[in-house]
């Protein structure tokens, strides 16, 4: 008598994301070993990605390459853009949105400002040797060894970490083009510096430079404003410039750390006069002056540290070190009054891997450590170190990434998508954390990205719509994370864990058919992938659906499957050219084999 | 006229040159029992022992003796009191008085040394709390996480410029009251030599008691050789006019004697140029 199929289906394949941390023989379908370009929608699906889209390209020099490296916006509604609403991927714009502006022309939006690598394009060693702060004097972008700082060379390293420039700029969009600011030139660009919205006016930070200040019109050092005040006393000068790399602004001030190279203290300005720092003089310049310093030196649980980064989050400053975490209370009004900064926790262990690897998501403050993307709202609700974190659920994929690239590892927020990205720039790929409701497991669902052409990310807010922009690199200049179209198809593809039929897995199996249910405008290059243990050899090619390329539509499609053997998987893969997929169910019809002796 | 008649008036005139010896008998000192020389007599004129009321009615002087001592008033009027300055009381006042000039001098002095010593007395009683209460803040600041921290309002935390403030004041307080303290003592110095002086003059003064109880015992001396020497003048005043009253009777006898004799010289004439009258 012939044996009777199996039927499996597995609903909302990949629905909570990524997980690498369960055993492949008992993990639940629920969750994939692959979700390659992917996100987990907001009906629980696993969903095509959007495109690394380009937007703005057009800039107004002729370098033969560029990578724009870094990005923020200015609230500000000075800018306006004139805008076609098919440009925007729009078929109609609401009345409200619109805001009484004139027709279909214009739209107010952010300033969107950023800095962008200009020339060769040289790597060197930084991570091997875990360093942060070489700069452009000491590598001068050569590429031998024997130009490397004597300390390098060692003939060990590899030459596969940080992408270093012949030069940054500053830049601005306005309208559909780039346009750049050659007042503004730091030294550093893609790592140790820091671009920081504040008032009216974005101040950039570089290692050892001293802040730039740019208003949307003017660039100028800090120094050069007429009210500017250096930290000072009666006795010292502390410092003349401010030219620390790790800033934050928050509660109405400009914090600052890396002030001729001293990451045991910041510096905070004056309640919204960033021109003014600490003035402890017996008689002050400006007797409303609350600027000040904080040395934290003595405050690391460790022993000690360095600050690698400084937050706001839920009224506390939050200053990171590599190894320890201390959280500030009562950083607003006057931080040295009576109800001023009070140290609430000092967490050891947990750190920052570098400025650039954190971001706030207004529920909570996300940042990377060494192992994995960590969420500081527990920190804080649970007084100790947190005991889930966001990327458990590949935290054994995730740290040996953060290892090879703790420099460069950025972490930056699409609230418009309710995505946080975490992003391995050496190996553009990003592991995106959806936020929201987590997984079963606490951590959040997480997809993978590959093709990360960008080295960050930016929300920026228009009369209309929010953009997800993001810096890109090769050339692209700004892209926008929108619609489906990339310059290159990317490949949106899913791997089950191993489908248990029978509750015995060392049991052989013989797939014979699989039913996908999509929901998708196109069906041309959808694929059946399948096979046993890691070896997904199997794929076929799904047949197109009757309305292929006419209609987005849920289709079922069901494709013959070969081959036997044990701990069977399932999966998809689909190039994305232009339109959205996203996975509904798959079913899976099997017969069970022989038991293996 | 006729002789019988001369020879009655000779006897006439006889008679009255007898009685004008009379009279001028009885005005004669140097007889022994003419009314002058009784008066004489009676006014102690020829007593041996009576000098004369010159040197009679002159002041003899007089003397009071009493435990103080014995104090005499000269014939001259030369007074001896015999009694001095107290001389215990005049040490004590003599000390009062050095020790109110001390006392003066010192008051007298710059307080700002005073008020240093004292500033810094307090500030050493005062310190070992305040230094205990600013470890404690410390150490509170330090709890709290705040031990790093500047601020340009208060050169570090709240609490810094609190404790720094409290110093501060408790050095204020300590400075002011030093300068009080310093005032009061020379304001006690002051009272001090006040009161010294008072005590050395009040002192001195009493030095002299004995002398003005001496004079005032003299005074009693006085009043009482006043009255010695009124029975003394009055005596003499009654011999002096004893002696006045017989050589007022002298004169006044010699007179009689003079003008009797005048008068009978006068008849003597007239009774002459009458008997001439008949015969011229």
């Amino acid at each position: 008598m012939a044996q009777q199929l199996n039927q499996i289906g597995i609903p909302a394949p990949g629905g909570q994301g990524l997980n690498s941390e369960q055993s492949p023989f008992q993990g639940g379908t629920e969750f994939a070993l692959r979700a390659d370009n992917a996100v987990v929608d907001r009906i629980g699906r696993i969903t095509s990605r959007e495109a690394f889209a380009d937007f703005i390209n057009n800039v107004d020099f002729a370098e033969p390459s560029y990578d724009v490296v870094r990005m923020c916006r200015l609230e500000t509604e000075a800018v306006i853009r004139s805008a076609i609403r098919a440009e925007w991927g729009e078929a109609t714009w609401g009345f409200s949105e619109w805001s009484a502006r004139s027709v279909n022309e214009e739209i107010a939006e952010d300033m969107t400002f950023g800095l962008m690598g200009l020339g060769y394009q040289g790597v060197r060693g930084k991570t091997e040797w875990n360093q942060a702060e070489w700069n452009v004097d000491e590598w001068n972008g050569a590429l031998e060894t024997a130009q490397r700082p004597n300390f390098m060379q060692v003939p060990e390293i590899s030459p596969a970490a940080v992408v270093e420039y012949d030069r940054y700029i500053g830049f601005k969009i306005e309208g559909n083009q780039i346009i750049t600011i050659p007042e503004i030139a730091p030294k550093n660009g893609i790592a140790n510096a820091q671009l920081v919205p504040f008032k009216d006016s974005i101040y950039v930070f570089s290692k050892d430079e001293e802040v730039m200040v740019y208003d949307g019109a003017t660039a100028e050092p800090l120094s050069a404003k007429s009210n500017y005040l250096p930290p000072q006393d009666d006795n010292e000068l502390f410092a003349e410039k401010i030219n620390g790399d790790v800033a934050c602004a928050a509660y109405g001030r400009l914090w600052v750390s890396g002030v001729n190279d001293d990451y045991q203290t910041i510096y905070y300005s004056d309640l919204l006069v960033p021109e003014q720092w600490y003035d402890g003089k017996a008689v002050m310049t400006d007797d409303q002056n609350t600027a000040g310093i904080i040395d934290v030196a003595e405050y690391w649980p460790n022993g000690g540290d360095k600050i690698q980064g400084i937050a706001a989050h839920n009224g506390f400053l939050i200053v990171f070190g590599r190894y320890s975490i201390l959280i500030y209370s009562g950083a607003q009004g006057d931080p040295s009054g009576e109800q001023g900064l009070k140290l609430e926790d000092a967490i050891s262990d947990v750190g920052l891997v570098n400025q650039d690897a954190m971001c706030n998501i207004g529920s909570d403050h996300l940042f990377v450590d060494s192992l994995g993307v960590r969420s500081l709202g527990r920190v804080i609700q649970e007084k100790s170190s947190p005991l889930a974190e966001p990327s458990m659920n590949v935290a054994t994929v995730i740290r040996e990434l953060i290892d090879s690239q703790r420099d460069m590892v950025k972490l930056f927020h699409m609230p418009s998508r309710n995505l946080a990205v975490c992003l391995f720039p050496d190996t553009r790929e990003a592991y995106v954390f959806q936020l929201g409701q987590p997984s079963l497991t606490g951590g959040l669902k997480t997809t993978r990205w590959t093709d990360c052409d960008f080295y960050d990310g930016v929300t920026v807010r228009t009369s209309i719509k929010d953009l997800a922009l993001l810096a890109g690199r090769d050339n692209r200049g700004v892209l926008r994370y929108f619609g489906y179209e990339q310059p290159r198809p990317y490949t949106f593809g899913y791997e089950s864990t191993v489908l248990n039929f029978t509750g015995n897995i060392m049991q052989t199996v013989i797939p014979k058919s699989v039913s996908y249910s999509f929901h998708s405008k196109t069906s041309d290059n959808i694929h059946a992938t399948w096979g046993f243990g890691s070896d997904m050899k199997y794929s076929r090619r799904l047949k197109a659906k009757p309305d292929n390329n006419i209609s987005d539509s849920f289709y079922t499609s069901t494709t013959a499957l070969n081959g036997t053997g044990e701990m069977l998987r399932i999966g998809f893969s689909a190039d994305i050219i232009g339109e959205k997929m996203s996975m509904q169910q798959i079913s899976i019809n099997t017969l069970v084999g022989r038991l293996i002796a | 006229m006729s002789v019988p008649g001369a020879l009655a008036s000779m006897a006439a005139i006889q008679q009255g040159l007898q009685n004008a010896d009379q009279i001028r008998e009885l005005g004669n000192p140097n007889e022994p029992d003419s009314l002058v020389s009784n008066l004489y007599e009676l006014g102690g004129v020829n007593d041996p022992n009576f000098t004369d009321l010159n040197q009679e009615s002159q002041f003899k002087g007089y003397g009071v003796t009493s435990n103080l001592g014995t104090s005499t008033v000269g014939a001259n009027g030369s007074i001896n009191l015999g009694v001095g300055q107290n001389p215990m009381m005049g040490n004590s006042a003599g000390s009062y008085n050095d020790a109110g000039l001390q006392a003066m001098s010192n008051a007298m002095q710059s307080t700002a040394g005073r008020e240093q010593d004292i500033y810094n007395r307090m500030m050493a009683m005062q310190n070992p709390a305040l230094n205990r209460a600013q470890a404690a803040q410390q150490a509170r600041e330090y709890a709290m996480g705040r031990g790093g921290i500047r601020g340009s309002q208060f050169g570090g935390t709240a609490e810094d410029a609190a404790m720094a403030r409290a110093r501060a004041e408790a050095s204020n307080q300590a400075s002011v009251a030093a300068m009080q303290q310093a005032q009061q003592e020379m304001m006690n110095q002051g009272a001090l030599a006040q009161g010294f002086g008072q005590m050395a003059n009040q002192n001195y003064q009493t030095s002299f008691l004995p002398m003005q109880q001496q004079m005032a015992l003299m005074q009693l001396g006085g009043n009482n050789a006043d009255r010695a020497q009124t029975g003394q003048l009055t005596g003499l005043q009654y011999l002096a006019q004893m002696a006045l009253g017989g050589s007022q009777v002298g004169v006044n006898a010699m007179k009689a004697a003079s003008e009797l004799e005048g008068n009978l010289y006068d008849s003597v004439l007239d009774n002459a140029g009458s008997m001439f009258d008949g015969i011229f």
